[in-house]
């Protein structure tokens, strides 16, 4: 009993990206772009701050 | 506007709404099938404007009482982004329409509406751009600002109301609760729109940092 559970699981577990059509793996894209998106904003402002401090001398 | 939190609630919300609006079940309807997951997507853009445009409006009526060329620029940028969101919405809905309505661009009152609306405030910018004196340049750009608002609630949210309308809650029955409106899809409905108003803030704040930079460098 115990085995066939820990089968299960472990397929769970590969064939998650392949399951519901694969649009998990819209999900995954989309999360890249977003992730993309924010780290490029943080960026964005960390380059100001120093700039505004430079300014600011 | 440079804490960190209200950032965190943007990201959180919209990676939230990613996960949640693709996965969750949405009512079988005909024709939207699958495409009614839009609504997480499309409909925030405009909330987005319009909040945007009303941020902006606010700055300019500021200006016009002080005269501090700071708001002008505020309400410049605010515009500017909340137009950016606009085109953005307008563009997603195309490719909505094109299938489900079979249109790019149906003969719809919200949609003629909208295009009139973003085109208003696209003569905005070109009022800006064609005077080099600031201060006139502020003075009559914000009270142009007032009108295209007047005009950006007529013609999105008035005029769609008085006649037929393929947009759900149009024509003689506004309000939200006749929307399609599931509790669950309301559950990821009001993140989104949250989650892309502060995105389109953060942008904006970013934008009036660069500004306020150019100006001091000149």
């Amino acid at each position: 009993m115990k085995e066939t559970a820990q089968q299960t699981a472990v397929e769970m577990a590969d064939n998650f990206f392949n399951s519901n059509g694969k649009i998990y793996v819209v999900i995954g894209v989309v999360l890249i772009v977003l992730v993309g998106i924010f780290s490029y904003l943080f960026a964005t402002e960390r380059k100001l701050n120093r700039l505004e401090k430079e300014l600011k001398k | 506007m440079r804490q960190l939190w209200w950032k965190i609630i943007c990201i959180v919300f919209l990676v939230y709404t990613v996960i949640a609006g693709f996965s969750i079940k949405v009512p079988a309807l005909y024709p939207t099938q699958e495409t009614l997951r839009n609504l997480f997507f499309h409909v925030p853009m405009w909330f987005t404007m319009l909040t945007l445009m009303t941020v902006s409006v606010v700055y300019s009526i500021k200006f016009l009482k002080s005269r501090n060329l700071k708001f002008d620029v505020y309400a410049h940028i605010f515009a500017h982004v909340g137009t950016l969101f606009g085109v953005l919405g307008f563009v997603t809905g195309m490719l909505w329409g094109k299938y489900t309505w079979g249109d790019w661009i149906p003969k719809d009152t919200k949609i003629i509406g909208a295009a009139i609306a973003v085109l208003i405030y696209v003569a905005y910018f070109i009022l800006r751009s064609s005077m080099t004196d600031e201060e006139k340049k502020a003075n009559l750009s914000s009270a142009y600002n007032v009108f295209a608002y007047i005009m950006l609630i007529i013609f999105t949210l008035i005029y769609p109301r008085m006649h037929a309308s393929l947009h759900p809650g149009n024509g003689g029955n506004p309000g939200f609760n006749s929307y399609d409106l599931d509790s669950t899809m309301r559950m990821v409905f009001y993140p989104a729109v949250i989650g892309f108003i502060l995105l389109g803030v953060w942008i904006s704040s970013v934008r009036i940092r660069i500004e306020q930079l150019k100006s001091k460098e000149s």
